[in-house]
C-alpha cells in the first residue's frame, strides 16, 4: 500500500515537476548557445545580443524558480491532497496516517533531490564547451594530481565531515518541510481562514523553534576545546536537534491529521 | 413497466396485490419464472427485502412456488389462479357497489347500469378497461 | 453485531453541538435512511463513521471496531464533494481504486461507465457536475464493501440522473452489506429504505422500518416526517 501511495505522489508531482525541469535543460542549452554568440565579440548592441541577455537571464532565473516550483508544488499537493476536497479520498483510504505523510514527505525529498541534480545539469550543459568550463576543468585535473590534495581526500575526517553535512542537510529539508505540512495541518483544522492560519502557525512555529534552539545551542559552545573537537560535537548536536525538530513536527501534523481534521 | 406506489401502505402489499394481477391477468403466465429478487428491485425500483417480504407472501398464498436453483415460478395450478382472479373481482365488485349504493343505486339498478353501458360500448367498439 | 453501531456519541463543532448522546444500531443487510433537514448531524454521523472526525465522547464502531485502517477497507464512502484531482482520467481512476481497494470491481465499473458513454480518457475537468457524480457512484458501488455511507446522492441532480442513482444502488445490492443514505429528500428514497432515522439537532428521533411507519401511521414516510418536524422547524 505505502509503495502505491509514493507512486501516485510521484507522479502527481511529477505532472509539473518533469515538465519543469525539461524547460530548465532546454533554457540551459540555449544557454550554452546564447553564452558562445556573447562572448564571440561579433554582434554587438545588437537585437541578437539582447536576446542573448535575455537567455542568459532566463537561465539564473530558472534556477531559482525551480527550486521554488518545488516547494510550491510540495505544499499544494500536501494541501490538495489532504485538506481539501480530495482529502474525502485519500483520509479514507484504508492506510494508515503515518504511511500518507510519509509518502508525501518522501515524494517531495525526491524532488528536492531531482532539483538539485538538475541544477547541475543546467549549469554542466550551459557552460560546456566554454572557455571558462575548459579553464575551471583543467584547474580541477591540475588539483587532482596534487600530492597533498589526494592526501586530504583519503582522510576520514573529511568524509566523515561530508557525511555529516549531507545528513545535517538532508534532515534539515525534512524538518522544514515538515514544519509546513504542520502549519497547515494546523491553519486548516480551522473552520474559516485556513490559509491565513497556516501562515500564522508558520511564522508562529518558526520563532518556536528558532527561540528554543538558541537555548540549547547556546551554552553547548561554550564548551569549546579545539578546532575538531567543535566541529563534531556541533554536527552532533545540530543532527540531533534537527532530528527532534522534525520529529515533534511529525507528530504534530499525525496528531492534527488524526484529531484535527476538518474538511470542509 | 410503471409501478407506482402509494404512500399509505407498506409497499410490500402493494407488491403483492400488483403482482397478483399480473399473474390473474397472464402478463406472468402460469409456469413462466419471475424475475430475481434484484432484477425486481431494479425494475421496481422497490428494496430487495421488501420484494422478498412480498414474494413471501405470494409463496404462502400458493401463487408462486420456488424451484430450489432456478429461481420463483408462477403456479401451474390454474385453480388456484382462479380463486385468486375471482377474489380480486369481487373485492372491485364490492367497491363499486360501495360507490353505487352512496349514489342512491340498488345493486340491481347498478347491474343495469352496466348491461347498458356495455351495450353502448359494443356499438362503439370501444374496450372496457377494468382497473 | 451491527454493522454500524454509536454509543452515546458526541460531538461537538467550535461550540455548536452537532451530535448529543446519540445511540444507534445499524443491522446488517439493510439499507437505511438516515432522514433530517440540513444541519441535523447527518454529515457529522457519517464523517464518525469514516474517520474523517474523532468523538468528543462515547463510541463509534464499524463492525465492532473504531475507525481507522482496517474499517476504512471495508466502507465504502460517497461524499457530496468530487473528490478526484480534476487532471485525473477516468482510467486513472479506475486505477486508483484498484490500487487500493481489493475489493473493487473494476470490470462491474467499466461496465456501468461504458453504458453512460464515460470513456476511460475522459478527464475529470471535462465533466459535468452529474457526469462527476455518476462517476463517483459507480465506482463507489463497484466495491463489495460491508457498509455503504452515501452522503446525499441525490441532491442537487436532475430527476434522471436521480432515477439512474437509485438504480445503480439497488442493481449492486448485497444482502449482506448495509447501505446508510443519508438525504433530507425522503421521497425520491422511500421506496428503496427497510429502515428510517429521523435525526434532528443531533439527535436521534426515531428508528423504525419504513413497512411500520405505513402500517400504524397509514402515511408515508416523507408525510410521517414533514408531520414530526413540524412541531420542531424553526423557520
Amino acid at each position: 500500500m505505502f509503495g502505491k501511495l509514493v507512486k501516485h505522489e510521484l507522479y502527481a508531482s511529477g505532472r509539473v515537476m518533469l515538465p519543469v525541469s525539461a524547460v530548465l535543460v532546454a533554457i540551459s542549452l540555449l544557454t550554452n548557445l546564447a553564452g558562445r554568440t556573447l562572448l564571440s565579440g561579433r554582434h554587438n548592441f545588437s537585437f541578437l545580443n539582447l536576446m542573448c541577455i535575455l537567455v542568459l537571464a532566463a537561465f539564473f532565473l530558472g534556477i531559482f524558480a525551480i527550486g521554488v516550483v518545488a516547494v510550491c508544488v510540495m505544499i499544494k499537493r500536501f494541501r490538495d491532497s489532504m485538506l481539501t476536497d480530495q482529502g474525502y479520498l485519500t483520509n479514507t483510504l484504508p492506510v494508515s496516517v503515518h504511511a500518507l505523510v510519509v509518502s508525501r514527505l518522501l515524494t517531495a525529498m525526491i524532488y528536492f533531490i531531482l532539483v538539485g541534480l538538475v541544477i547541475m545539469l543546467a549549469v554542466l550543459l550551459a557552460g560546456a564547451g566554454t572557455e571558462l568550463y575548459q579553464q575551471a576543468a583543467a584547474g580541477i585535473r591540475e588539483v587532482l594530481k596534487d600530492e597533498y590534495f589526494r592526501e586530504v581526500i583519503q582522510s576520514a575526517e573529511l568524509w566523515k565531515m561530508v557525511l555529516q553535512l549531507g545528513v545535517t542537510g538532508m534532515l534539515s529539508m525534512i524538518a522544514s518541510c515538515l514544519m509546513m505540512y504542520l502549519a497547515m495541518s494546523i491553519g486548516y483544522s480551522s473552520a474559516n481562514h485556513k490559509g491565513l492560519f497556516s501562515f500564522i502557525a508558520y511564522f508562529v512555529i518558526s520563532i518556536a523553534t528558532q527561540t528554543v534552539v538558541n537555548a540549547i545551542s547556546l551554552p553547548l559552545l561554550r564548551i569549546i576545546e579545539d578546532g575538531n573537537r567543535l566541529f563534531a560535537l556541533n554536527f552532533t548536536a545540530v543532527i540531533l536537534l534537527t532530528l527532534a525538530e522534525a520529529a515533534i513536527y511529525y507528530l504534530g501534523t499525525v496528531h492534527m491529521l488524526k484529531h484535527k481534521l476538518n474538511l470542509a | 413497466m410503471g409501478w407506482t406506489f402509494e404512500g399509505d401502505q407498506p409497499i410490500y402489499a402493494q407488491l403483492v396485490y400488483q403482482i397478483e394481477r399480473k399473474i390473474v391477468s397472464g402478463i406472468y403466465a402460469p409456469g413462466v419464472q419471475l424475475p430475481t429478487v434484484r432484477a425486481f428491485a431494479a425494475e421496481t425500483g422497490v428494496n430487495p427485502n421488501t420484494i422478498q417480504r412480498a414474494l413471501a407472501e405470494l409463496e404462502q398464498i400458493g401463487l408462486i412456488q420456488t424451484q430450489s436453483t432456478s429461481g420463483k415460478f408462477v403456479t401451474l395450478d390454474a385453480d388456484i389462479i382462479h380463486d385468486i382472479r375471482q377474489m380480486l373481482a369481487e373485492e372491485q365488485i364490492r367497491k363499486f357497489l360501495f360507490a353505487m349504493t352512496n349514489m342512491g343505486y340498488t345493486a340491481t339498478e347498478a347491474a343495469d347500469l352496466i348491461n347498458q353501458y356495455t351495450g353502448k360500448d359494443d356499438e362503439e367498439d370501444e374496450p372496457t378497461g377494468m382497473c | 453485531m451491527s454493522q454500524l453501531e454509536c454509543v452515546d456519541l458526541v460531538k461537538a463543532y467550535g461550540g455548536k453541538i452537532a451530535l448529543d448522546h446519540v445511540n444507534l444500531q445499524v443491522p446488517k443487510g439493510k439499507i437505511v435512511g438516515l432522514l433530517g433537514p440540513n444541519g441535523s448531524g447527518k454529515t457529522t454521523l457519517i464523517k464518525l463513521a469514516n474517520g474523517l472526525l474523532t468523538p468528543n465522547s462515547g463510541q463509534i464502531l464499524v463492525d465492532g471496531k473504531k475507525p481507522g485502517k482496517d474499517t476504512k477497507a471495508i466502507v465504502s464512502y460517497l461524499p457530496e464533494r468530487t473528490y478526484f484531482a480534476d487532471w485525473m482520467s477516468v482510467e486513472q481512476t479506475l486505477r486508483y481504486f484498484s490500487d487500493f481497494y481489493e475489493d473493487f470491481d473494476r470490470t462491474r465499473a467499466e461496465q456501468m461507465l461504458h453504458q453512460l458513454g464515460i470513456e476511460n480518457k475522459m478527464k475529470i475537468r471535462q465533466m459535468s457536475k452529474g457526469t462527476r457524480e455518476k462517476l463517483q457512484l459507480i465506482l463507489v458501488m463497484s466495491r463489495d464493501a460491508q457498509l455503504f455511507l452515501l452522503d446525499e446522492p441525490i441532491g442537487g441532480v436532475d430527476p434522471a440522473t436521480r432515477d439512474y442513482i437509485l438504480h445503480t444502488i439497488l442493481a449492486n445490492y448485497n444482502p449482506n452489506a448495509t447501505i446508510i443514505i443519508s438525504t433530507h429528500l425522503i421521497a425520491d428514497v422511500e421506496q428503496i429504505l427497510d429502515e428510517v432515522v429521523f435525526i434532528h439537532n443531533g439527535k436521534i428521533i426515531e428508528h423504525t422500518s419504513v413497512d411500520r411507519i405505513r402500517e400504524e401511521k397509514g402515511m408515508s414516510v416523507d408525510a410521517y416526517f414533514r408531520e414530526v418536524f413540524k412541531c420542531s422547524e424553526n423557520w
